[in-house]
């Protein structure tokens, strides 16, 4: 067995549980400040359903992506590293993407009071 | 048997390309029902017909896109390692699940915008300040 393969198998189940687990809690605590952006109901719902779908497709595909362009490992010492690097770097894009989320709900929850 | 990896190759690709596309496609059109009814003011006959139709579109580009990209391309001398297929795959199948991504993006895009536009349309025919 290859080490890159080794990798690849315990990268793979780590990064998309994070996705999805990330993802989910979005999806709950989100629904909220969609409710006060547009007034129907059922039409919200299906927007945060869509716009979980697209996040998932993006970011695991991403995940996937790095895949194949991953450096050839040669003992164990490099699988760790080059694990935490990737993963490392995933997160940190992940957390950008929240914050500038989080920021621009505010921004149109606070647009929105002010308008009343 | 060289040409035996990329064979399995095809052989992972194709079900899970296929599949996904169906999957999205189906959840899209299942949420994007609501968004069609308030683009036509609640004629349902039309709003489910054009839904209908935008189904069938996205299943031609996204199978259509999937096909084309499919071919492997490999001139190694020595036959294909297990590793180079995984990597090769890899970069196949996160490639399309972005674009997958950006093309659910850019439809919802298009709800929101017919959404506003059939809005917009109301008011300049009905509102009778404007219209005087």
């Amino acid at each position: 067995m290859n080490l890159n393969i080794i990798t690849y198998t315990i990268y793979l189940p780590i990064i998309v549980f994070i996705t999805v687990r990330i993802g989910w809690l979005c999806y709950k605590n989100g629904e909220l400040f969609l409710y006060t952006l547009f007034e129907d109901k059922s039409l919200v719902k299906s927007i945060n359903n869509l716009l979980l779908i697209g996040y998932y497709l993006t970011n695991i595909g991403y995940a996937i992506i790095t895949i194949s362009y991953w450096e050839t490992i040669h003992n164990v010492v490099e699988i760790i590293s080059s694990l935490t690097f990737t993963l490392g770097k995933i997160i940190l894009i992940l957390a950008t993407l929240h914050y500038n989320n989080i920021f621009w709900l505010q921004l149109t929850h606070k647009h929105k009071f002010l308008k009343q | 048997m060289e040409h035996s990896k990329i064979i399995i190759g095809y052989f992972i690709y194709l079900p899970i390309v296929i599949a996904l596309t169906i999957f999205v496609s189906k959840m899209l059109f299942k949420n994007g029902k609501l968004f069609m009814i308030d683009i036509f003011k609640g004629k349902e006959d039309i709003a489910l017909a054009t839904n209908k139709l935008f189904e069938i579109g996205f299943y031609l580009i996204n199978i259509g896109f999937a096909l084309f990209t499919m071919k492997i391309f490999y001139y190694g001398s020595d036959p294909m390692s297990s590793q180079t297929l995984i990597e090769i795959l890899s970069k196949k199948l996160g490639g399309f699940t972005i674009y997958l991504g950006v093309m659910l993006f850019f439809n919802l895009f298009l709800f929101f915008r017919g959404r506003k536009k059939s809005k917009t349309i109301t008011k300049r025919v009905y509102n009778p300040q404007i219209n005087s």
